[in-house]
């Protein structure tokens, strides 16, 4: 069993073995190449629609060029949509990683940040700022809202890391402390309703909606700042990460510090959770189903699953996008909503189609 | 040469005493030992010890002249590759890639061709060549059995423990998998270890046999020795009459008293 082997003396049966495995690495690698492909084409159909209609051309020499642009144009590309595609793309991959990382370290198929209560502490925060006026962090001037909300959303999960590191606590118990803080969330966000104005319920609504409007160049570089940090941290827990998969004692006995491993992992996935939900809004489903996608098509080889997680997440977010600008033209829908309505009937027909069981 | 042995250790969950004072004589490279004993009597416990997964109350393991837990974890479980027993996983991994994560240790995200042509023979010589593109979600308990003693011995390290590596398997492959575990330990030199419950399979391929008893070790030796004595009688509570096979082996019968 030596390392370098001579090819010619190798039996026919490792040969198979290696064309196996690379046959399998190179799909794998032309699956996340065809995923980057589609994702560069949904910015770019994101980017040349809207209400002004400004042809393909036109919005490619506006992007390229901005001196030739008009005002208007200049306005309409680089304020409005440049941002709001670049943010699509951020908010899908930084929830598709959250809920794959949350899934793997909580051996959970239905972890993600909205089932662990998260989004629905973000919201309670959102509608504090909106109903009682009450900023949680002094100082944010018109940023309270966001400000307010990823300091609820953090709190959470600190309450959830405090569980964490409670001796006997099984990641199964996490999840259901998990839901519980979605409920206490929820009925304390529906006690602040009840005593909200309408103007304010509906900015609370809106708010829960969820909306890219909100996107802007700072929010862009914050988002794609922390993913590229975060990231490279679960990159290089990559085979520990995977390790998890096998159960806890397994991974312990091939060296990986369990609880060190757990415990980071949750808070770059709380970052990253936070930041999406307070900028954009409580938006369901992204963060559960990329990482169900990435899983049915490469695996959990955290090698694959991770990079294959974070472009299904940004895909969805970005067809998310173009769909709520093309269903009625003028009208931008807000992003929850179309989420949940066209990426569930997508979900089950390929929970449905798919042929091997593991979590679905 | 580099021996195997322990004093005096302790371990205790909480309140509930689990090891009590075992003490193991030195175990030598090339040896195969089976850890026989009924249920909870401590077999799983120890291996986590000495893998330096549970930390003893008391007592000293040492591996040559090193005491084991004067090693940083991560190099005492490369010396030390521990096989917990296995449970089948949900995950949609494949066997290559369990296998290859138990090859790099879980460090360095390139794999190179070396590394795929070791782990591919490790897969061949283990007899599960055809289960390589497999996801474990999808394997038998058996065939999981064997993955998890292909990705032990696919590693490097000084001792092998192996908790019940034959618990899930067919009388064939118990036998395979056993001699491919006797053969590698003879071959590389190391100190191997299998926790067995069949007292047929312990007299076959085990070297020396360590026998616990509610936490406490009861006898070592051979198995010529060991199995006769009434000691492992009453430990498992049963009558035990040894023959010689007809290929020269002992064979071990069991009645219920």
């Amino acid at each position: 069993m030596s390392a370098s082997v001579e090819k010619s003396n190798t039996p026919s049966g490792v040969l198979e073995i290696v064309s196996g495995y690379r046959g399998r690495t190179v799909k794998r690698l032309v699956l996340v190449c065809s995923a980057v492909l589609l994702l560069v084409s949904c910015i770019v159909v994101d980017i040349i629609t809207g209400p002004a209609d400004l042809g393909f051309w036109r919005t490619l020499e506006v992007v390229l060029n901005p001196s030739v642009a008009t005002v208007q144009e200049h306005v309409i590309v680089w304020d409005l949509r440049l941002p709001i595609a670049l943010m699509a793309v951020a908010v899908g991959a930084m929830l598709g990683v959250a809920g794959a990382e949350m899934q793997t370290i909580l051996n959970n198929p239905l972890a993600d940040p909205f089932t662990l209560g998260l989004s629905s502490a973000a919201s309670f925060g959102a509608a504090l700022a909106i109903v009682l006026q009450w900023s949680l962090v002094p100082g944010m001037g018109a940023f309270f809202v966001t400000a307010n909300a990823f300091v609820m959303a953090m709190l959470t999960s600190l309450v959830l890391f405090g569980f964490t590191r409670i001796r006997g606590v099984t990641p199964e118990s996490m999840i259901l402390v998990g839901i519980a803080m979605l409920f206490t969330f929820n009925s304390l966000l529906a006690l602040l309703q009840y005593g909200a104005s309408e103007l304010e319920l509906s900015q609370i609504i809106f708010w829960q909606l969820g909306s890219l409007a909100r996107a802007s160049w700072t929010k862009v570089f914050v988002c794609f700042g922390l993913l590229i940090i975060i990231m490279s941290y679960f990159i290089s827990k990559s085979w520990s990460l995977t390790a998890l998969r096998m159960g806890e004692e397994k991974a312990a006995s091939l060296g990986v510090n369990v609880s060190f491993v757990r415990v980071t992992v949750l808070m770059g996935v709380s970052m990253l959770a936070a930041v999406a939900v307070s900028f954009v809004g409580a938006v369901a489903f992204v963060g559960l189903v990329g990482p169900h996608i990435a899983r049915i098509i490469v695996g959990e080889d955290q090698r694959g699953f991770l990079p294959l997680s974070a472009l299904a997440g940004a895909l969805i977010m970005s067809g998310t996008s173009i769909a709520s600008k093309a269903i009625t033209p003028g009208v931008i829908y807000p992003i929850g909503m179309i989420t949940s309505l066209i990426g569930i009937p997508f979900f089950i027909s390929l929970i449905l189609s798919q042929r091997k069981r593991h979590w679905l | 040469m580099i021996t195997l042995r322990a004093s005096s250790v302790n371990f205790s969950y909480g309140r509930r005493e689990v090891l009590r004072g075992v003490g193991i004589e030195s175990l030598e490279p090339g040896q195969l030992t089976a850890l026989i004993g009924p249920n909870a009597s401590g077999k799983s416990t120890l291996f986590k010890v000495i893998s330096g997964l549970l930390r003893p109350r008391s007592g000293q393991i040492w591996l040559g002249d090193t005491e084991l837990s004067t090693l940083p974890l991560k190099t005492r479980l490369k010396r030390v590759c521990f096989m917990p027993q296995t449970f089948t996983a949900n995950a949609s991994l494949t066997v290559f890639d369990v296998v290859m994560m138990a090859h790099k240790q879980v460090k360095g995200w390139r794999v190179s061709s070396d590394d795929i042509l070791f782990v591919s023979h490790a897969l061949h010589d283990a007899g599960i060549g055809s289960l390589s593109e497999a996801y474990i979600s999808e394997l038998s308990g058996g065939q999981a059995q064997m993955v998890a003693v292909a990705q032990s011995l696919v590693r490097q390290s000084d001792v092998y423990l192996f908790d019940e590596p034959t618990s899930a398997l067919d009388l064939n492959h118990q036998l395979l998998v056993l001699s491919r575990i006797r053969s590698q330990v003879q071959k590389r030199g190391v100190i191997g270890i299998v926790a067995l419950h069949d007292l047929n399979l312990a007299a076959r391929f085990a070297d020396k046999l360590i026998l616990l008893d509610q936490g406490q070790v009861v006898s070592q030796g051979t198995p010529v020795d060991i199995l006769p004595r009434a000691k492992v009688a009453n430990t498992y509570g049963v009558d035990i009459e040894t023959l010689t096979g007809p290929r020269e082996e002992m064979t071990v019968h069991a009645y219920s008293i």
